[in-house]
């Protein structure tokens, strides 16, 4: 059903009746409003608290199913209207971006400059805005950190109506609280983010990605070990697993190198050395990029439930055979790509709902191994089976802490997120 | 304080771990920023978490306010105590508890220095990143507190970019675990706010760092230039070729000569020198780092040197980070100040410090991290001068003004502390430091952990002029107004 057009508005911004194809997960928003401009999205917040309507913050919806079923939604608060780069200081490297923008969109922007934001989009629409509410990151985390170590400052808009500003304009700056990087993971539970300033990266000049397919999980434990102690420096570093219900998995490592052309063969050389025996293929150009467009979005293009999980990375081996073991016990097909130097990425579970249930638990209960295990793509019936976030430990009483500072009438995020 | 409540702290410490008498503790007055000084009521030097979590206790049933202090080499006040109030030493809380280098971490106590936690892994080919000036003397509990960064932050990012996990005890007295030794743990990053925080949400009592392996090469190049425009030419095109450089170090003439008189590192005698450090893989630093000397040439580098080895590599860095305490050899006193300007404004907020420096008559010397526009002018002053030092005063204020309005930052690193919760409301709105401080009241309602830090308040900056009104310390008789 296409978008209604109406001549409501709740407090100057446009507002239309929700439609199916805004629903989350089964619950179908009220209304829809898309304000377009600081003010006016500050405005919507602070007419939603006067009058206790619970709102939904969406960029372009990449995430929609993420986080806990929520409860009832009064407003979607859209974003996609406030969708531009509002600076490029491309000689400080720094791009100041409105949270509704695309990184896609960014990156092709920043690029007339050689520069990009060097962050992951396993999502053609993922927005600016969004990818730093879910905390989301991909590959380049191995040399960058996560879109929440480049986010040098932010503009957000308050539950009373605020635009509030934290950070600043430059790299170095450790004036007052440190907001953009509090709302790194906070799911729309805190405040709108309405816009923020990156730290950019000049783009690589020159990059290679070498792919090793390994005899089972055992055989990896010993190139990972020496790449980790070594000096070559990585781009990326990862690791694509599939354990099949019922045949043998396959195990990859992917390493992207990016130098100049001289000190990119050396290394090419170096870690050719350390990989051993395992089979080896050299990509680079479009075939490298399509290999990463794989990497990173493909398990989402798969069908099945989504786990973000972490893990130590000297647990990686006994992962590796833990994942095919419950593969096999579970009837379900495990797929996991993943940062393998850090021990984070995601873990795709292909298989009935009980299935995903008993990965979920068996995973939680592995620590300390395993770090976190949270759900976030899952049928309705898991999660409110088990709880998407899982055991979040004595951090809690300080998220809601905040959680009351920020929102006090609790009208932000519908329950998504932890708090 | 009351008898009652230095009884109840002398129990939960022990008598050897609390000090009273006036006379020890005027070592607790201040910590490097000489001119903030408050005599704190008692010092107690803890010994576990249990004892933190009683001592906070007990401060909040008694009102009582307090601050944890590391080894007192911060620049802003931030370890100030507050008239009367508590020092929370944390000297006690000085081992390493854990090296895992199979996954990058360590966990170490508050006060192990910066530098012991290099130390303890270097020999295994490994280090941890953030390296301030400070690094042999500072703590890490007081990295945590300001965001720390050095001189290498340009490439490899602040503490708040390699702290993973802390124990705190927030100011309820409760124990907390914010963020993990591993990635990705689920909510808001908590971890994020309290790095930075400046000890206004609780006591950090176990820190866990993300270490690095040391890169294969690492080298310096020392040049010289015949003005500060022409070095921070080199930098722009430095910067605009894509090579993101380990550091880049620029000082003026007057600090090189500072530098010089105090520890010889044979700098040459230029209107600035620029320290350009790459790292990384072996080739890929011989062939940067031929394009970085070209760069200098061609913006007019006078001279350009090459570190030959470690030991010259050394001698160039302790010139540059001895320039702060260099100071000392060309003036009686100076003023160290730490704004931040977007790089590419360089060259306009510096020829405004060369006017003010001509307008008010003191010599200004210029330090400062040159890849990421972190100015440290320093404002050479006589106190024994009449009104020297309150002039030296202003001039550090109105160059904080250059920054802001060049669309910088009022500190890159030092902090605010109790030295710039003035400054602000320079860079943020009321409605930016309401939301901050109802953030702070959320964790602290009772306004007891390191309280009139960071923030600005009527009391001390006097932005709103009201009648007078006493504070609940001198209501309390635990401090007067001088």
């Amino acid at each position: 059903m296409a978008a209604q057009e109406t001549t409501a508005s709740i407090a100057g911004s446009p507002l239309r009746d929700g439609a199916p194809a805004d629903e989350i997960q089964g619950v179908r928003p009220a209304a829809v409003v898309l304000p377009g401009t600081p003010e006016a999205a500050a405005a919507v917040l602070a007419e939603a608290t006067r009058t206790h309507r619970s709102v939904v913050i969406r960029g372009r919806g990449s995430r929609h199913d993420w986080g806990r079923v929520p409860q009832p939604i009064d407003l979607l608060l859209d974003m996609s209207l406030m969708n531009r780069v509002l600076s490029h200081e491309y000689g400080d490297l720094t791009a100041t971006i409105e949270a509704g923008a695309t990184i896609t969109e960014v990156n092709a922007a920043l690029s007339r400059y050689g520069q990009w934001l060097p962050v992951d989009a396993a999502f053609a629409h993922a927005t600016i805005g969004g990818t730093l509410a879910s905390a989301d990151s991909g590959a380049l985390r191995h040399r960058f950190g996560t879109i929440r170590d480049l986010v040098i400052g932010v503009t957000l808009a308050t539950t009373d109506g605020a635009v509030v500003r934290a950070g600043g304009q430059v790299v170095k700056n450790v004036a007052g609280y440190d907001l953009g990087k509090l709302l790194s993971g906070s799911f729309g539970s805190y405040a709108a983010i309405l816009s923020a300033t990156f730290k950019l990266a000049p783009r690589p000049g020159r990059s290679t990605t070498i792919t090793a397919e390994f005899e089972g999980e055992s055989s990896l434990d010993g190139p990972l070990r020496r790449i980790m102690a070594s000096q070559v420096e990585p781009m990326a570093m990862d690791l694509h697993v599939t354990c099949p219900a019922s045949s043998s998995p396959s195990v990859r490592l992917l390493v992207r190198l990016a130098s100049t052309p001289g000190a990119l063969a050396a290394q090419v050389d170096a870690l050719r050395r350390m990989l051993g025996s395992a089979s080896v293929l050299e990509e680079t150009g479009e075939r490298e990029a399509d290999r990463w467009n794989e990497q990173v979005p493909g398990p989402w293009r798969r069908p099945g439930a989504v786990l973000r999980v972490s893990w130590r990375p000297s647990a990686t081996g006994e992962l590796l055979a833990r994942l095919r073991a419950m593969a096999a016990d579970d009837g379900v097909t495990l797929e996991l790509a993943g940062r393998a130097a850090i021990g984070a990425g995601v873990l795709r579970v292909d298989g009935p709902d009980a299935g995903v249930a008993r990965i979920v638990e068996q995973l939680r209960a592995w620590s300390p191994a395993i770090g976190a295990v949270s759900i976030l793509r899952a049928s309705i019936a898991v999660k409110t089976h088990i709880d998407p976030w899982g055991e979040v430990g004595s951090s809690l009483s300080v998220a809601r802490a905040l959680k009351q500072a920020f929102d006090p009438a609790g009208v932000l995020g519908a329950g998504r997120g932890v708090v | 304080m009351t008898d009652e409540f230095l009884r109840e702290a002398r129990d939960i410490v022990g008598a050897p771990h609390l000090i009273s008498e006036p006379e020890r503790l005027l070592t607790y007055e201040c910590d490097a920023l000489v001119h903030e000084r408050q005599v704190p009521g008692a010092v107690v030097m803890p010994g576990s978490t249990a004892e933190v979590q009683a001592l906070v206790r007990l401060c909040r049933q008694h009102r009582v306010p307090y601050v944890a202090r590391g080894h007192g080499t911060g620049l802003s006040g931030g370890a100030t105590p507050a008239a009367g109030g508590l020092v929370i030493a944390l000297t006690r809380f000085a081992r390493i508890v854990g090296v895992d280098l199979a996954n990058q971490r360590m966990t170490v106590e508050p006060c192990v220095t910066n530098l012991q936690i290099t130390q303890r892994v270097a020999r295994d080919g490994w280090y941890y990143a953030p390296d301030p000036s400070s690094q042999s003397a500072c703590s890490i509990g007081g990295n945590v507190a300001e965001n720390s960064g050095g001189a290498h932050c340009l490439k490899y990012g602040f503490t708040v970019h390699h702290v993973v996990a802390v124990d705190m005890v927030l100011p309820s007295g409760d124990l907390v675990t914010l963020g993990a030794a591993t990635a990705d743990h689920p909510g808001p990053d908590l971890l994020a706010l309290v790095i930075g925080s400046e000890g206004t949400l609780g006591i950090v009592t176990s820190i866990t760092v993300r270490i690095l392996r040391q890169p294969e090469a690492v080298d310096t190049l020392l040049t010289a230039f015949d003005s500060i425009d022409a070095a921070g030419t080199a930098v722009s095109r430095i910067i605009g070729t894509g090579i993101v450089p380990a550091a880049i170090e620029m000082m003026d003439r007057l600090a090189v000569r500072a530098a010089e008189a105090a520890v010889h590192p044979g700098f040459p005698v230029a209107e600035a020198i620029l320290i350009v450090e790459l790292d990384g893989p072996r080739a890929e630093v011989d062939e940067l780092m031929a394009e970085v000397a070209d760069i200098c040439r061609v913006a007019g580098a006078t001279a350009v040197h090459r570190a030959q080895n470690n030991d010259d590599r050394a001698r160039i860095w302790q010139g540059r980070k001895a320039a702060f305490a260099a100071m000392g050899r060309v003036s009686p006193n100076y003023y160290v100040q730490d704004g931040v300007v977007p790089r590419t404004r360089l060259p306009d907020v510096l020829a405004k410090i060369k006017t003010l420096e001509l307008r008010s008559g003191l010599p200004i010397g210029n330090v400062f991290h040159a890849g990421d526009g972190n100015l440290h002018p320093l404002i050479c002053y006589d106190e024994r001068v009449a009104g020297q030092a309150d002039l030296a005063e202003a001039v550090a204020g109105e160059i904080l003004d250059y920054c802001v309005g060049a669309g910088g930052s009022i500190t890159g690193e030092h902090g605010v502390g109790a030295d710039k919760r003035c400054a602000m409301s320079k860079m943020f709105s009321p409605a930016d430091l309401t939301l901050m401080t109802r953030l702070r009241d959320a964790l602290d309602p009772d306004r007891l952990c390191n309280p009139d830090k960071l923030f600005p308040t009527p009391r001390l900056c006097g932005e709103v002029p009201g009648p007078y009104r006493p504070h609940p310390l001198e209501q309390a008789g635990m401090g007067e107004r001088f």
